[in-house]
C-alpha cells in the first residue's frame, strides 16, 4: 500500500499536479471569457496545439538523452519553403494535384529527416556537444532558407495541402489526428521498444550505458533522425497552417518548445521525462496563450511571461530532485 | 625536429590551427577578388564593422571558461543600447563618457540577473538565459513598440572615417586587453578558470562561487553593452530588433577561437582569430560575389567542419594520451 | 606508548547525528605532533565523519569537545582549521586539470587575501619550492590533466605543503598507485614526519597501513573501537586488524574450485601500445583465474581488450578455438564474454534508473516478441528471478537502484551480466568499496558460476582477494606478465612475497 502511495508522489503525482495546474488556467480564463470552456474552443485548441505538441516531442526526445536540438525551427521553415516551392513550381495557381501534394510532403519530411540524421551522426561521431552542433546546423539551415526564399515569402497552396492543416477527418482536425498517432508511436517507442531504456539510460549515464552493450552512436542518430522526423511532421502542418512559408518564422516556438518540455518534467540534463506529462504541459501552454490572447496581451509581452513561466518551471523542477 | 615541434604545447594548440586556416582563407579569398579583399582599406572596413561582435565575444569567451553559457546578452546589447540612445535624444547634458557609462551599467545590471539566477537555480544556464532573453526581448518589444531611435546630437553623429576607425578599434581594443588583463593577471580571472575547471574543488579551496558568478554575467552584460555602443555608433539607429539573432556569430567567433564549451579552456587571442575567421568568411564571400543570403549558410557549414575537426582531434589526442607510443622494454 | 607527547588535536565525547543517524558515537580520539596515524575502518564506519569534524567541515553535536591549537572549542571553524595548518587531501584530490601544476600548488596564492594580485613569477617559485623541498621534480607546465595519477597525488600534497600545513589529512591516497609510487609517498611521508608535520592516512589496506603507521586507529559503526601502538610490543597484523575492522572473525581458507578441461579462452601475444606488451595466457572452462598487479599494470586495459573496449595492436585473441575479432563490447557480449568495470557508481550502473531498467540493458534486444516490442512480462520475471537469485535484498523491479547499499549495487550489475549467459565473466575489482560481509556473498556467487561452468577472471590489486579464491594467478607490472602462480601450493606470506617482488 505504502509502495502505492510513494509511487504516486512520483510520476502520477507529477501528472496530478500538471492537472491541477491545468485546471487553474482554465478556470481563470474562463472567468475572464465564459465561452472559453466551450466546444468551439476546444476545437480551435485543437488545431494550434498539434503543432507545438509536435515540436515539443522533436525537443524531448534530443533532452531524454541528454542533449537538445536547437535547429527544430530552422529545420522545419527549410521543409516548408521546399515543400513551398515544389507545389508553386508544379501546382498553377488555384489548381490542385494530390500526387505533387503529397510529393511535396514527403520531400519536405525526408529533409528534416536528414537535417536530424546529420545531427545525430555529428554528435555520435565527433563527440561534440549537442548545443553547438545544432546551433551551428541552426544557422546552416536558415542559411539555406534565406538562399531558396532570398528573403520572399512564399504562399498560395493548393487544397490538397491546406487540408493537411485545417481540415476534418471524422470531425476531427487533421493536425490533431497527425499529432495523435505521432504521440502513440512515441508512447510505445519509449515504453515498449528497446529504444526506451536505451534511451533513458543513456540520458541519465552515457558511460555505464555505453558499457552495458548499447549502441551509443547509433542511439544518438536513431534520436536525432526521430527528432528531425516530427520536426517535418511539424512543418507540414505549419506551412499548411500558416498558408505561406519563410525564412525566421515562429522564431519564438523554439523557446515555448524548450518551456513546455521542461514544464512538463522532461529534465534538459537527462534520463527524466514522460509524454504524458508534456502533454499536460501543451495543454497547459495552449490555454495560457488562449488567455493571454483573451486578454488581449501583446505578443511580445507573452513571450515575456513564457521566459517567466520558464524559470518557474525550471526552479520548481529543481527543488523536486535536488 | 619535426616531432618535437609537434610536442610544442603552442603548436599542437587549436589556435595555431586556427590562425593556419585563417592565412589559408585569406589567401584565398586574395587571389579570388583579385587582391580587393587584402587591401588595407578593405581590411581595416572589415574589422571595423565586426568590431562590435568581437567586443561582444570577449565577454562570451569568459562566460564558457566559466563553464556556462549566455544567450540573453544580444538583447543585453540591445536593451542597453536602446537606453542610450533614448538618453542621448532627451538629456542635453548626455556626452559620451556618461552614455557610454550608463549603457554599461545596464548591461551590467541585466547580467547580474542572470547570475543570481545560475546561481541559485540548479539548471543549465543555457536554458536560464534562454529564459531571461526571452523575457528581456519581450518586455523591449513591448515597451518600446518597435520604435526606432535616430537623429543623435552632432557630438555623436558627426562621423568621420579616423572617429569611426577610433571609436570601433578603440574599445575592441580595450576589450580585448582588459579581457587578457583579467583573465591573465588577476585572481578573479584565475578562479573563472578555476571553476571552469571542476567547480566542486573550486569549492573546496574556499572560492566564493557566487562572486564568481556575479562578475562572470556581469562581464558579458558589460561587453554585450559596449559592443552595443560600438553598433550604435557604426549604424546611427537604435532598431529593438535589429541585434536579434545574431547571438551565432558571436558563439562562433569563441568556439572557433579554441574555448571549449565544458569550461576551463580558452584564450582572448583565440578569440580574436575566431572574430577574424567569421569577419574574413563573411567578408570574403561578399567580395568574390556570394549574394548575402549565403553568408549563414556557409559560415554555418564552415562552424560544423569545424566542430568535426576539433571533435576529431579531441577524440585522437585522447587516444594517444591513453595509448599512444610503446612500452618501453 | 608515550602519553607525554604533545598532541595535535584531541577529540573528547564526540557525537554526531546526520538525519537520523549517530554517525559518531561518544568518540575520544588523540593525535600525536609529528606521527603518522592510520585511521582505518570500513566504508560508513565514521571516519569521514571524523575527517570533516577534524577539518571543521562538519560541527558535531552539543557536548562535543575539540582541543585544537591548545584551545578547547565546542566545534573546529573551517578558519581555525584553516589557521592551525589542517589540510585535507581527498580521494578526487581536488585539483584543477586545466591549470598548470605550478598553478595548482601555489593556488592558495589566489584565494588568500594576504597576497596581492596574480604574480606568475612568485607562483613558478612557491611550487619549486616546494617540490625541491620534497625532493621531486615535475614539470610546473604542465596540465594537471597530463599527469598521471601518481603525479597528481604529489601535487596535491605539494598544494597542500605549500599553504604550510602542520596536519596532512589524506584520503585513501593509495588506491590508486602502484607500488613504486607508493614508496614514494611513503618516503615523502617520512620526510613530513622528520619535519614535524602530523599526518593522518585513511586506508583499508593493511598492509600499507602496517608498514607506514605509528599508529593505528580502528572505528567501527561510528566507535572507537581501540588505537593501536604500531611496533612489536603491541604486534598486530593484517588478520587482527581486519577482525577489527569488520568486528567478525574472519576466517578465510582457499575454496577452490576444480576447473574443466576444455580451454574457453586463449590469449597470444596480445599489445596494446604503452598499456600492456605481448601479453599470453590461457583459461579453462569453470576456472577462477586471478590477474593481480598495482595500477598501472595494465590490467584494466587487458580487460577492456578482451571485452571489445580497446582494440589492441598485436596479438589474437581465441575463443573456445576460434580467432576472434572484437570491435566492440557487443560483438565481446556475442561471444559470451561479459565485463565488470571498476568503478561501479559510474560504469556499472546507472544510479538515477530502476533495478529493472539496470538489469536488463544488457540484454533488451534479445526480449522482444514479434512485433519488436519488448515482452515486458518475460522482462519483468527475468528481473524477478535474479532479484530472487542473487538474494538482493531490497530490491524491486521498480526500486530506483539509488537507494541500495553498495553490495546489493554490485549484485545488479552482476545480475545484469549474468542475463547475457556468458561462459567468460570478467570482474574489475568486485569488492571495491564494498564492506566484509557483502564482499564474502559476492565470493560465494562467484563459486557458485565457477561451479557453474562459467570461467571467471578476477582482476584485483588485494592479494587475499586473489589468494583465497583463485588456484592460479596471473602477475602483471607495468603492462607485461611477470609470472603465473599456483596459489594453492603457497602459503599467503610466500603468495604476497612473490606479489612483491614481481614488482
Amino acid at each position: 500500500m505504502t509502495e502505492k502511495l510513494k509511487k504516486l508522489t512520483t510520476a502520477q503525482g507529477d501528472n496530478l499536479l500538471l492537472l491541477l495546474i491545468l485546471a487553474v488556467a482554465v478556470t481563470l480564463v474562463s472567468m475572464k471569457q465564459a465561452s472559453f470552456f466551450s466546444f468551439g474552443t476546444l476545437q480551435s485548441i485543437c488545431y494550434q496545439l498539434p503543432e507545438m505538441g509536435l515540436l515539443t516531442m522533436a525537443m524531448m526526445a534530443a533532452m531524454l538523452s541528454g542533449g537538445i536540438n536547437l535547429s527544430i525551427i530552422a529545420s522545419a521553415n527549410l521543409s516548408g519553403i521546399v515543400m513551398a516551392m515544389i507545389m508553386t513550381t508544379y501546382i498553377p495557381k488555384g489548381e490542385d494535384n494530390v500526387g505533387i501534394v503529397l510529393g511535396a510532403v514527403a520531400v519536405g519530411i525526408l529533409l528534416s529527416v536528414l537535417a536530424g540524421f546529420i545531427n545525430g551522426v555529428i554528435i555520435a561521431y565527433f563527440k561534440i556537444p549537442a548545443m553547438l552542433v545544432t546551433l551551428g546546423m541552426q544557422m546552416l539551415l536558415n542559411g539555406a532558407c534565406l538562399v531558396i526564399t532570398k528573403g520572399a515569402t512564399i504562399s498560395g497552396y493548393p487544397a490538397t495541402f491546406k487540408f493537411l492543416g485545417n481540415g476534418k477527418l471524422a470531425f476531427i482536425p487533421m493536425p490533431f489526428v497527425v499529432f495523435a498517432i505521432a504521440l502513440i508511436i512515441l508512447v510505445v517507442l519509449l515504453k515498449n521498444t528497446p529504444y526506451g531504456p536505451k534511451v533513458y539510460l543513456y540520458g541519465s549515464n552515457d558511460v555505464a550505458t555505453g558499457f552495458s552493450g548499447v549502441d551509443d552512436k547509433a542511439l544518438l542518430i536513431k534520436t536525432y533522425t526521430i527528432s528531425g522526423l516530427l520536426v517535418g511532421l511539424a512543418a507540414v502542418i505549419l506551412t499548411s497552417r500558416f498558408n505561406s512559408a519563410a525564412a525566421g518564422y515562429a522564431e519564438s516556438f523554439l523557446m515555448q518548445s524548450i518551456l513546455i518540455a521542461v514544464l512538463g518534467g522532461i529534465s534538459p540534463d537527462g534520463g527524466k521525462g514522460k509524454v504524458s506529462g508534456m502533454v499536460l504541459s501543451v495543454i497547459i501552454i495552449q490555454v495560457v496563450a488562449s488567455g493571454l490572447n483573451i486578454l488581449r496581451i501583446s505578443s511580445y509581452l507573452t513571450t515575456a511571461v513564457y521566459g517567466i513561466i520558464l524559470l518557474a518551471a525550471v526552479a520548481f523542477r529543481s527543488k523536486k530532485t535536488g | 625536429m619535426l616531432s618535437k615541434l609537434k610536442e610544442n604545447k603552442f603548436f599542437s594548440s587549436h589556435e595555431f590551427y586556427m590562425s593556419i586556416a585563417l592565412v589559408a582563407l585569406a589567401i584565398f579569398f586574395g587571389i579570388g577578388t583579385d587582391g580587393l579583399f587584402l587591401t588595407p582599406s578593405n581590411l581595416l572596413n572589415m574589422v571595423i564593422s565586426y568590431s562590435y561582435l568581437g567586443i561582444m565575444a570577449m565577454g562570451m569567451l569568459v562566460v564558457i571558461i566559466s563553464g556556462g553559457i549566455d544567450i540573453s546578452f544580444m538583447v543585453t546589447a540591445t536593451i542597453s543600447q536602446y537606453i542610450m540612445a533614448k538618453f542621448m535624444l532627451e538629456f542635453a547634458g548626455a556626452n559620451l563618457v556618461t552614455s557610454i557609462l550608463l549603457s554599461v551599467v545596464i548591461g551590467v545590471g541585466l547580467g547580474l540577473v542572470n547570475a543570481v539566477l545560475v546561481h541559485y537555480l540548479k539548471a543549465p544556464t543555457l536554458i536560464i538565459t534562454i529564459a531571461t532573453m526571452s523575457i528581456y526581448f519581450g518586455l523591449l518589444m513591448y515597451l518600446t513598440n518597435g520604435v526606432r531611435l535616430f537623429s543623435f546630437p552632432a557630438w555623436f553623429s558627426a562621423k568621420t572615417d579616423a572617429k569611426t576607425t577610433g571609436v570601433a578599434l578603440g574599445l575592441l581594443a580595450v576589450a580585448v586587453v582588459i579581457t587578457f588583463a583579467i583573465m591573465k593577471f588577476t585572481k578573479m580571472g584565475r578562479k573563472i578558470y578555476a571553476i571552469g575547471g571542476n567547480i566542486d574543488a573550486a569549492k573546496r579551496v574556499g572560492i566564493n562561487i557566487f562572486l564568481v558568478h556575479l562578475f562572470v554575467y556581469g562581464y558579458v552584460g558589460a561587453m554585450a553593452a559596449l559592443g552595443g555602443v560600438v553598433h550604435l555608433y557604426l549604424v546611427q539607429q537604435a532598431a529593438p530588433n535589429a541585434l536579434y539573432g545574431g547571438e551565432m556569430d558571436v558563439i562562433a567567433m569563441a568556439v572557433l577561437g579554441g574555448v571549449n564549451l565544458a569550461g576551463g579552456k580558452g584564450s582572448v587571442g583565440g578569440t580574436l582569430i575566431g572574430m577574424l575567421l567569421v569577419a574574413t568568411l563573411s567578408n570574403g564571400l561578399l567580395l568574390i560575389g556570394v549574394s548575402s543570403y549565403w553568408q549563414d549558410f556557409f559560415i554555418g557549414a564552415v562552424i560544423l567542419i569545424s566542430f568535426c575537426f576539433s571533435g576529431w582531434r579531441n577524440i585522437k589526442n585522447r587516444e594517444k594520451e591513453s595509448k599512444g607510443g610503446k612500452l618501453d622494454d | 606508548m608515550n602519553q607525554m607527547a604533545e598532541k595535535f588535536i584531541e577529540l573528547r565525547h564526540v557525537n554526531k547525528h546526520y538525519g537520523g543517524v549517530h554517525a559518531l558515537k561518544d568518540l575520544d580520539f588523540d593525535l600525536n605532533v609529528g606521527e603518522v596515524h592510520c585511521l582505518v575502518g570500513k566504508n560508513g564506519c565514521g571516519k569521514s565523519t571524523m575527517i570533516k569534524v577534524i577539518s571543521g567541515v562538519i560541527k558535531p553535536d552539543e557536548g562535543s569537545e575539540i582541543i585544537l591549537c591548545g584551545k578547547k572549542m565546542k566545534s573546529v571553524s573551517p578558519q581555525i582549521s584553516m589557521e592551525c595548518g589542517v589540510r585535507v587531501i581527498y580521494q578526487d584530490l581536488s585539483l584543477f586539470p586545466n591549470l598548470t601544476v605550478a598553478e595548482n600548488i601555489a593556488f592558495n596564492q589566489h584565494t588568500d587575501k594576504a597576497y596581492k594580485g596574480v604574480n606568475w613569477k612568485r607562483i613558478n617559485e612557491t611550487a619549486k619550492e616546494t617540490l625541491d623541498m620534497m625532493h621531486i621534480s615535475l614539470d610546473l607546465g604542465a596540465d594537471v590533466s597530463s599527469l598521471s595519477i601518481a603525479d597528481r597525488q604529489l601535487v596535491a600534497i605539494a598544494r597542500a605543503l605549500a599553504t604550510n600545513a602542520k596536519l596532512l589529512i589524506m584520503d585513501e591516497p593509495t588506491s590508486s598507485l602502484t607500488r613504486k609510487e607508493v614508496d614514494v609517498l611513503f618516503t615523502i611521508v617520512r620526510k613530513l614526519k622528520a619535519q614535524g608535520i602530523t599526518v593522518i592516512f585513511v586506508s583499508h589496506k593493511t598492509d600499507e597501513i602496517l608498514e607506514i603507521a605509528d599508529r593505528i586507529t580502528v572505528v567501527r559503526d561510528g566507535v572507537k573501537i581501540a588505537t593501536y601502538d604500531n611496533d612489536e610490543a603491541t604486534n598486530i597484523d593484517g588478520n587482527k586488524l581486519a577482525e577489527l575492522i569488520s568486528g567478525h572473525s574472519i576466517e578465510y581458507k582457499q575454496d577452490f574450485v576444480e576447473p574443466g578441461e576444455e580451454t574457453v579462452l586463449e590469449v597470444k601475444n596480445l599489445s596494446s601500445g604503452r598499456q600492456y606488451k605481448d601479453v599470453s595466457f590461457t583459461l579453462k572452462k569453470g576456472e577462477v583465474l586471478g590477474i593481480i598487479g598495482l595500477l598501472g599494470a595494465g590490467r584494466t586495459e587487458l580487460a577492456l581488450s578482451l571485452f571489445g573496449m580497446n582494440k589492441p595492436d598485436s596479438g589474437e585473441i581465441w575463443i573456445k578455438g576460434q580467432k576472434v575479432d572484437l570491435h566492440s563490447n557487443r560483438d565481446a557480449i556475442k561471444n559470451h564474454i561479459a565485463y565488470l568495470p571498476e568503478d561501479r557508481l559510474l560504469q556499472g550502473l546507472v544510479v538515477d534508473q530502476n533495478v529493472e531498467d539496470n538489469m536488463s540493458i544488457t540484454v533488451i534486444d534479445r526480449i522482444k516478441s514479434a512485433l519488436g516490442l519488448i515482452d515486458l512480462k518475460k522482462r519483468r520475471g527475468m528481473t524477478e528471478g535474479w532479484i530472487d537469485r542473487l538474494d538482493i535484498k531490497s530490491a524491486k523491479p521498480g526500486v530506483n537502484a539509488s537507494t541500495m547499499s553498495g553490495g546489493n549495487q554490485q549484485k545488479i550489475v552482476v545480475a545484469k551480466w549474468l542475463a547475457t549467459d556468458p561462459e567468460i565473466l570478467i570482474l574489475d575489482q568486485p569488492t571495491n568499496g564494498i564492506d566484509v560481509a557483502a564482499k564474502d556473498a559476492i565470493y560465494k556467487v562467484i563459486r557458485d558460476l565457477a561451479k557453474s561452468g562459467i570461467s571467471v577472471i578476477i582482476i584485483s590489486d588485494e592479494i587475499p582477494e586473489i589468494y583465497y579464491n583463485c588456484p592460479r594467478a596471473i602477475l602483471m607490472h607495468k603492462g607485461r606478465v611477470k609470472g603465473e602462480v599456483d596459489c594453492s601450493a603457497m602459503t599467503e606470506e610466500e603468495f604476497s612475497e612473490v606479489i612483491v617482488n614481481a614488482q
